[in-house]
């Protein structure tokens, strides 16, 4: 497994089962029958996604099964678990409600860009056999290996001497949580010009705009006490940027983006100085040294000779010291596309991810910018700062939010 | 479509409240976004809950029982001992309940384990080691076998345990050689098996064996 994919199965809790989900919403009701045969040939294509995770003696490892998946209407809720310890289960699943296709997976499979092709490859055998259109050569242009590549090992280099850094303690958001570790999940779909236009004046990236705007959320509803530590973002960052990957499986680090608060910092203040960080900490040089540190991890003679049992403590610990770490997470994947004759068909592509703290994912089709925002708490005053202060920027803002059933 | 007033957004789907401030939303409802889920209640969790309560008033019971009774000996504690065992093989059977020949693998040891114990607590009269190992061992490789013809699990799934269990299966040689025991016949029964068994795993399986060794044991 990639050096990323280590550590999801060992720091999985009931809190946080670590899955995240990608639908694709239609303008029309899906057909489960021609959905089950679009996921058929898509696997057929991506084999990464038969495969299954099982426990070895010092790792975990994945191995190719003869599990068949099968298409479901949405029947739990978002991101709930979908590895059971010890059982052969596939590591995705595929589901629909109304006019929407879901795709669930499992961390340790797959990253979202990865995630994104097998996404793409069902959705568009989904419409040329609905549709009866030709379905045009897909846009990912890498061989069985290379897709099944773990990148980290590919790129490591075990000469870089490794420089590490203590992050500091970030502030932390409290609050009742909801019940049976349940996560709520609240999508703003919006035009991505508008917002962009509004980041541009500020001379920002749209990541950073929007993770300053998330900051400065957190900010209006953090009781002060709190406030004199930093208010730090946890970013994934997609490494294919940096090093030339084409794999399917995990290759992404993540950085930290801190904030501290100032009460005299207004919007533009907060912008300039994340975008700042940003900028600081997406340098080539930090990033590989990053990644490099990461691998040398696992490459320890020490690290190899431990058996798994008590890897599986020593992850969930360090994963629950890292979680001290960040006050947030923030996922930008990016811009979806398809090839144009499928773009009359779908009207968006969303994105939302398991959490034990509050999470923000955002991507992008055509000129529709979705965000999610996941949370396991009943408060949602920080969403409602955030949609308030794009609404009052003159953004239109559409919301949907999952709805909580009842206790049987 | 809804629209929420306060916080200036269009709310789609069917909610009668705000999500992001509980104001309530003006216009026409639309078709849900979302499946109405509801929570399961956890049956097992509680039957587990009720086992794990009867278990500590009968050991607490026993225990009052015994001191009122002094005489009788120390019987309360053979009875706290049992409970642990029971609870060590129910936990671990419910941990690997979807992995049948792990399963198999798990309680033999722990049978055998639990048989030596409590041969050694009630003064060793040597009936774990002439009859309870070599039985649990000669059962569970049996019990293996029949069970992965019937439930048609792939070899590479069960072929390590089958080799564990041919391997521990030899444990009775060893106590045949050193003449411990006084009842040899269960021991020898034990020791023929498993080593026709691990032959014939060697012989006919000897590569996925290799390999799903060798996957389990990458470091």
């Amino acid at each position: 497994m990639d050096n990323a994919a280590k550590v999801f199965p060992s720091s999985r809790r009931k809190a946080d089962a670590q899955v995240f989900r990608i639908s694709c919403e239609l303008y029309e009701c899906i057909d489960p029958n021609v959905l089950q045969r679009a996921v058929d040939g898509a696997i057929g294509q991506f084999d990464l996604y038969r495969f299954v995770l099982k426990r070895g003696w010092f790792w975990y490892y994945l191995e190719d099964s003869h599990e068949v998946p099968r298409v479901r209407e949405e029947y739990k809720s978002p991101c709930a678990p979908l590895y059971t310890s010890g059982k052969n289960q596939l590591l995705f699943e595929v589901t629909y409600f109304d006019k929407r296709i879901n795709l669930e997976v499992f961390h340790a499979l797959s990253d979202g860009t990865g995630a994104v092709y097998f996404l793409k490859s069902i959705v568009a055998r989904y419409l040329s056999e609905k549709h009866g259109l030709k379905r045009p050569p897909d846009d990912i242009d890498a061989s069985r290996s290379q897709l099944h590549d773990d990148s980290f090992l590919h790129h490591y280099d075990d000469t870089v001497k490794v420089r590490r850094t203590i992050e500091p303690t970030a502030c932390r958001i409290r609050g009742r949580r909801l019940p049976d570790n349940r996560i709520e999940v609240i999508t703003g779909h919006m035009s991505a010009s508008a917002v962009l236009k509004q980041s541009h004046a500020v001379n920002a990236s749209l990541t950073s705009y929007l993770c300053a705007c998330f900051t400065m959320a957190v900010r209006e509803n953090m009781p002060v006490s709190e406030l004199r530590r930093p208010i730090v973002a946890c970013v994934p960052v997609n490494l294919r940027r940096f090093f030339a990957s084409g794999s399917m499986r995990n290759f992404f680090n993540t950085i930290y983006v801190p904030y501290q608060s100032s009460a005299e910092d207004d919007l533009t203040d907060v912008v300039r100085k994340i975008n700042e960080t940003f900028s600081e900490r997406l340098e080539p040089e930090r990033i590989r040294n990053n990644m490099n540190g990461y691998v040398a991890l696992e490459d320890n003679i020490f690290t190899k000779f431990v058996p798994l049992p008590v890897k599986d403590v020593v992850l969930r610990l360090a994963y629950q010291v890292t979680e001290k770490k960040q006050t947030y997470s923030l996922s930008n994947i990016g811009m979806i596309t398809v090839p144009p004759e499928f773009e009359p068909y779908i009207r968006a592509f969303d994105l939302c991810s398991s959490t034990n703290q509050l999470m923000l994912c955002m991507c992008s089709f055509g000129d529709t910018l979705s965000l999610s925002f996941t949370s396991p708490f009943i408060n949602k005053d920080i969403e409602r700062s955030f949609f308030r202060r794009l609404t009052s920027m003159g953004i239109d803002v559409e919301i949907n939010a999952g709805q909580t059933g009842g206790i049987d | 479509m809804k629209r929420c007033v306060k916080c200036n957004v269009n709310v789609r789907g069917d909610q009668e409240k705000c999500p992001l401030c509980q104001a309530e939303l003006t216009g026409k409802a639309e078709a849900p976004l979302y499946p109405k889920i509801q929570t399961i209640y956890r049956q097992h969790a509680s039957l587990l809950r009720l086992v794990l309560l009867t278990s500590i008033s009968v050991c607490v019971l026993s225990a009052a029982i015994n001191l009122l009774l002094p005489g009788s000996g120390r019987w309360a504690l053979y009875v706290f001992v049992g409970m642990v065992c029971f609870w060590v093989c129910l936990l671990s059977g419910i941990r690997a309940q979807h992995n049948i020949p792990q399963n198999i693998t798990n309680q033999s040891l722990f049978i055998s384990a639990i048989g030596l114990l409590w041969d050694w607590l009630t003064g060793w009269h040597g009936w774990s080691i002439d009859y309870v190992v070599p039985i649990a061992f000669a059962a569970s490789m049996a019990i293996m076998a029949i069970m992965t013809r019937v439930r048609k699990i792939p070899v590479e799934d069960y072929i390590v345990c089958l080799a564990i269990d041919a391997v521990f299966g030899i444990i009775p040689l060893f106590f045949y050689l050193t003449n411990r025991l006084d009842q040899p016949i269960p021991s020898l029964i034990c020791i023929s098996l498993s080593a026709i068994s691990l032959a014939a795993i060697l012989i006919l399986h000897w590569k996925e064996i290799r390999h799903a060794l060798e996957r389990r044991i990458h470091i």
